[in-house]
């Protein structure tokens, strides 16, 4: 069953006369993996700092696991982990010692803490830094280190904020990947927040949208995708503006274009794939391609901060 | 509880090869310089006869003292310089108690301004040894109060420190205004322990004295007199009765307000740093 993991009810914080997040009500459910994201300073570094316990809330509850993070932050996490936006790295400690030093303070033993952080080393390729000094790591090797660090001690929920930053293109892909299969693995609830809508389309299966303080969406992805995504098809035949007619005849096709040498439809839902191919066939046409656009979080997330900006 | 250990452990190891180094250092150096004047000391007590319970007034609190309560501020401005590289909101982002962050850097603090206090006295008393004269029956306890009133002193500088790396999370703006605020405390209550409030006749002698001293300095200068009274005066001298009961409520008065100081100073910093959010 899923548990109410973070319930915020009229959540808000200021900080002097900035207001970073307002009137927040949501509800994070256990099992589940969210992604968060928004423009710059939507208030979504503030939400997870709010969640560990770092900022008290101006007005408003936070419960994480049934506890109030600012009074009982140690309780809270030794239940989740958290990935901060910026590296926080102690330069002069070696890797070995740094992750056993976290272990710890999360509870290992020091044969477990061990253990777990060679494995973890290993799964996010730093298995040959082990003895070298975090100052000695590069940009991308360190945020693989805090990585490795969240995930260590089994926690219940695990907070990335940015996990890829400073992380180069291929080496993104690499470590979004390590992140999705350690989540299936060790069952972990997830909040992702990231501007790489890519990564959080492949791992999320929640999302929750954050502007100027507030969350303008928050549904399951395939829900945001039904309601904001309209699909395109391009459709290449003997006879284009035939099919240009037809098309705008029907109720359920949106706009339809001509090319150069296709058409473009865009249908009002994707349920209606099958109308159109049943008008193909009705036209008899000679249909000789046939692309269909596929949903991307991209448009959706566009087109939900778009469409607050069109409406204001 | 187990937090706080490897928090604690953690932290002096890293003070060993952070900054622990460099303190000896500075206080081997302090040592060298103030060898001519022990050298001078121990002359004069060998011709005019004395031992370093005596002497130990005169050196250790104008020499360990200010400078042990300076090294325990710039030891606490670690704390802003933490916050500078995120360490702390590292350490508050783990289950470790905020008191155990606090704790650990005032113990390495204290740490820190004790082994350098130790290392001036700790030659102080080799180099009395060194050249044969006696220590006198009262160094032990000349040690035991000097220690006590400095490490009052030194919870002081270390609270300022707190509260400036709290409150500025910077560590240049917090060194240049615990030692701002240093310099002025020093610097204040010395002309202030100079000023005539008092004349106090001995025999046909007549002393003008503060009633009030506050000074570091003074206040350990006077508990070691104090001690030594019974070594410098005999027991019938009639000035005995009058400077005894006057350097007692001199220690007092100087020591009490300090130590009231350093525990509501210590007190803020605790409550500051727990109530203070970290962004």
């Amino acid at each position: 069953m899923n548990m109410e993991i973070i319930v915020c009810q009229n959540l808000c914080k200021r900080y002097k006369n900035v207001i970073a997040l307002e009137d927040l009500t949501l509800t994070f459910y256990s099992g589940r993996r969210y992604g968060i994201v928004g423009p710059n300073g939507a208030g979504k570094t503030t939400f997870i700092k709010l969640v560990c316990g770092l900022l008290r809330p101006t007005k408003g509850v936070i419960r994480v696991f049934s506890l109030d993070p600012w009074k009982d932050r140690v309780k809270i996490l030794k239940r989740i982990s958290v990935l901060h936006e910026e590296t926080l790295l102690p330069h002069g400690e070696k890797v070995s010692k740094f992750l056993m030093f976290v272990g710890r303070l999360k509870g290992l033993s020091r044969d477990v803490a061990e253990k777990e952080a060679k494995n973890l080393l290993n799964r996010f390729g730093l298995r040959d830094k082990i003895n070298s000094a975090i100052g000695n790591l590069s940009a991308g090797q360190k945020r693989r280190l805090e990585l490795v660090s969240t995930f260590m001690g089994n926690p219940e929920l695990i907070i990335l904020d940015e996990p890829t930053r400073n992380v180069d293109p291929s080496g993104r892909r690499e470590v979004m990947s390590i992140i999705n299969e350690l989540s299936r693995e060790m069952e972990i609830s997830f909040i992702i927040s990231s501007h790489s809508l890519m990564y959080i389309e492949e791992i999320c299966d929640e999302l929750v949208v954050f502007n100027k303080g507030k969350v303008v969406a928050s549904a399951s992805l395939k829900e945001l995708m039904a309601k904001y995504f309209k699909p395109a098809v391009k459709i290449w035949s003997n006879d284009n503006l035939k099919l240009l007619k037809a098309l705008k005849g029907e109720p359920w096709v949106i706009a339809a274009d001509l090319k150069d040498d296709y058409v473009t439809v865009i249908l009002e839902h994707a349920k209606y794939n099958r109308r159109l191919i049943a008008l193909l066939h009705d036209l008899n046409l000679d249909v000789r391609r046939i692309e269909s656009t596929r949903p991307s979080l991209d448009t959706v997330y566009m087109k939900i901060i778009g469409g607050i900006c069109d409406e204001k | 509880m187990k937090s706080d250990w490897i928090i604690l452990c953690s932290e002096l190891k890293k003070a060993v090869w952070n900054h622990l180094i460099f303190v000896i250092c500075a206080a081997m150096i302090l040592a060298l310089l103030s060898m001519g004047f022990i050298s001078e000391c121990i002359s004069d007590a060998r011709e005019m006869g004395g031992t370093a319970a005596e002497d130990f007034s005169l050196v250790i609190p104008f020499v360990a003292t200010p400078f042990s309560i300076f090294v325990a501020a710039l030891s606490s401005i670690t704390l802003a310089v933490d916050y500078e590289r995120g360490y702390v909101k590292l350490l508050l982002s783990l289950p470790v108690p905020k008191r155990a962050v606090l704790l650990s850097k005032f113990l390495v603090s204290v740490v820190d301004s004790m082994i350098f206090y130790s290392i001036l006295v700790g030659q102080y008393v080799l180099m009395w040894s060194a050249s044969g004269m006696k220590l006198g029956e009262t160094m032990p306890t000349c040690v035991l109060i000097s220690y006590a009133i400095t490490l009052a002193f030194i919870v002081c500088a270390i609270s300022i420190g707190f509260i400036a790396s709290v409150v500025f999370r910077n560590g240049l703006r917090a060194l240049s205004t615990v030692i701002t605020v240093l310099v002025l405390y020093f610097t204040v209550t010395d002309v202030f322990s100079s000023y005539k409030l008092m004349t106090l006749r001995i025999g046909e002698a007549e002393r003008y004295i503060a009633l009030i001293d506050l000074s570091p300095m003074h206040v350990v200068s006077n508990a070691i007199d104090l001690i030594n009274l019974k070594i410098t005066y005999r027991p019938d001298s009639p000035a005995l009765q009058i400077i005894k009961p006057y350097l007692l409520a001199l220690t007092t008065v100087g020591t009490l307000p300090n130590v009231i100081i350093a525990v509501v100073l210590l007190i803020c910093a605790i409550i500051l740093f727990i109530k203070n959010e970290t962004p």
